[in-house]
C-alpha cells in the first residue's frame, strides 16, 4: 500500500510541477513579494514551498519573464516581482495552451458519456 | 530588518552564509537581503508578531530545506565536473599553470637547441612547437584532475533528502585569517643568510673543523660558481613570496595564486641546480677519509650512501614546497570570504 501511496504523490508533484510556472504568472500581473505570493496561492489551494518558489522568481526574471523592484521605503527591504512586456505574452499563450489540453483531457477522459 | 536574540541572528547568519557562499558572487548581495528577508516573514507568521526563540528559526530553517539544497536550486540545473565553489580558483591556476608549462618548455627547447643546434631546421621548428603545445596540454590535463578530485572529495556533499539539521550549521568566518608577521619575517632573514654565504663563504657548507686540518666543502666549488645566478634567483623568489604573504596580510585566492606560481618556480631553479650530481662534491668522501683518517669514509658504501645525499634532498624540499603550495591554497579556500 504504501508503495502505491508513493507513486501517487510522485505523479502529483510530477503534474504540479508543470503547471506552477503558470500559477506564478497568473498572479504577477499586480506587483508582488515573494512571501505575498505565496500566501496568494495558498488561499487559492495552490501550496508552494518557499525554497522553490524564491529560485524559481529569479529564474523567470532571468527570463525575463518578470521585472522587479527592490522596494525599502517599507519596514523590511522587499524584492517586488511583476510580469515584464514578454511575460504578458508568454502568459497569454501558456494560458491558451492550457485550455486546450483541458479540453483535450477533458475529452480523453470522459470518453462516451 | 527584525533584530533577534542573539541564538537566533546567529542561527539565521550561519545559514544565509551557508546559502550565499555556494553561489556566484554577482548574486550573493541580492539573494542575501531577500533571503533574510523570506525567513523575517516566516517567523513572524509563525510566531504571530511575537519575538521567536532558537526552536521557532530551527523550525522555519527546516522548511526552507538544507541550504546546499537551496543553493543548487538558485544555481539551476547543473552538472558539472568543477562546480562554483572552485571554479575561480581552477580557471585562475590553470591559465598561470599552463602559461609556466608551455613557456618552460619553450625554453628548454631554445637551450638545448643553442647547445647543439639542430640538423633540420623543419623538424626543430615541428618537435619545438609539439613540445610547447604538449606541455601546455599536460599542464591542463593535471590542473583539471586534481580539481576534479578535489571537487569529488570535497565533503559536501547533500544530504539528498535525508534528515537535515540546522544545529549542523558551521560558524560564520568572521576572522580574516590573518597571517602572522613572524613567520615571513623569519623566512626572509633566512633568505638573506642564505644568498650572503652562498656567495662570499660556501665552503661553510662542509665538513671540518678551524684547527688547521681544513674545512672540506659539500660543494663542487667550481659548478656551484657557476650556478650562482639560479641559486640567487632561487632566493630572491622566495624573498618575493614572503614579502607577497607580508602585503596581502591574509589569506586569499590572489595570495594562493602568487604562492602557487613562485614556489614553482623555485621548485624548478631548484631542480635544475641540485638535483644533478654536477654541483656536489664527488669526492667529499674520500676527502673525509684523507684530512681525518676515518675508515669508514673510504668504502664504497660511504660513496654509495653520499650519492644518495641529493636525492633526500630533492626529496624533502619537493615535500616542504608541496606543503607550503597545498597549506596556502586549502587556508585560502578556507577563508576565501
Amino acid at each position: 500500500m504504501g508503495d502505491i501511496r508513493e507513486t501517487v504523490t510522485n505523479l502529483q508533484q510530477e503534474l504540479r510541477r508543470g503547471t506552477i510556472i503558470l500559477c506564478v504568472l497568473s498572479q504577477l500581473t499586480e506587483p508582488k513579494y515573494g512571501y505575498a505570493l505565496i500566501e496568494s496561492l495558498e488561499e487559492k489551494g495552490i501550496r508552494i514551498e518557499p525554497g522553490t518558489l524564491y529560485p524559481l522568481l529569479r529564474r523567470l526574471e532571468k527570463q525575463e519573464l518578470l521585472k522587479s523592484e527592490w522596494e525599502t521605503s517599507g519596514a523590511k527591504p522587499r524584492k517586488y516581482y511583476s510580469l515584464s512586456a514578454t511575460g504578458h505574452a508568454v502568459y497569454g499563450l501558456l494560458l491558451n495552451d492550457w485550455n486546450d489540453l483541458e479540453k483535450t483531457i477533458n475529452k480523453l477522459t470522459r470518453k462516451e458519456e | 530588518m527584525e533584530s533577534y536574540n542573539k541564538a537566533v541572528a546567529e542561527l539565521i547568519d550561519r545559514y544565509v552564509y551557508a546559502v550565499t557562499k555556494r553561489l556566484p558572487e554577482a548574486q550573493r548581495a541580492d539573494i542575501e537581503k531577500e533571503l533574510r528577508g523570506l525567513i523575517d516573514d516566516m517567523l513572524a507568521d509563525r510566531t504571530k508578531g511575537a519575538p521567536p526563540d532558537i526552536a521557532d528559526a530551527e523550525a522555519v530553517l527546516r522548511e526552507l530545506g538544507s541550504p546546499y539544497v537551496l543553493a543548487a536550486k538558485y544555481r539551476g540545473a547543473e552538472r558539472h565536473l568543477i562546480g562554483p565553489d572552485y571554479f575561480d580558483l581552477y580557471i585562475m591556476l590553470t591559465k598561470i599553470l599552463v602559461t609556466i608549462a608551455a613557456c618552460g618548455a619553450a625554453l628548454a627547447k631554445i637551450i638545448g637547441y643553442a647547445a647543439s643546434p639542430p640538423q633540420f631546421v623543419w623538424e626543430a621548428v615541428g618537435s619545438f612547437f609539439a613540445t610547447v603545445i604538449s606541455a601546455g596540454i599536460s599542464a591542463f590535463a593535471v590542473m583539471t584532475l586534481i580539481f576534479a578530485v578535489i571537487e569529488r572529495y570535497s565533503g559536501k556533499k547533500a544530504p539528498l533528502g535525508g534528515e537535515w539539521n540546522p544545529c549542523d550549521l558551521p560558524p560564520v568566518p568572521v576572522e580574516k585569517a590573518v597571517i602572522s608577521k613572524g613567520d615571513p619575517v623569519v623566512g626572509i632573514v633566512f633568505a638573506v643568510f642564505g644568498i650572503v654565504i652562498f656567495n662570499f663563504a660556501p665552503w661553510l657548507f662542509g665538513a671540518g673543523d678551524i684547527t688547521g686540518r681544513g674545512f672540506i666543502p659539500v660543494f663542487d666549488l667550481a659548478a656551484l660558481t657557476g650556478l650562482l645566478p639560479l641559486i640567487n634567483l632561487m632566493f630572491v623568489i622566495g624573498i618575493l613570496k614572503e614579502t607577497a604573504r607580508l602585503a596581502v596580510g591574509r589569506y586569499n585566492l590572489r595570495l594562493a595564486g602568487i604562492v602557487t606560481v613562485l614556489n614553482v618556480v623555485s621548485l624548478i631553479l631548484f631542480l635544475y641546480v641540485f638535483a644533478p650530481p654536477g654541483i656536489w662534491n664527488a669526492g667529499f668522501m674520500a676527502s673525509l677519509h684523507d684530512a681525518y683518517g676515518w675508515d669508514w669514509a673510504g668504502t664504497a658504501q660511504a660513496a654509495q650512501a653520499w650519492s644518495i645525499v641529493p636525492k633526500i634532498l630533492v626529496g624533502l624540499t619537493i615535500f616542504g614546497i608541496a606543503a607550503d603550495t597545498v597549506t596556502t591554497i586549502v587556508r585560502s579556500l578556507r577563508h576565501r570570504n
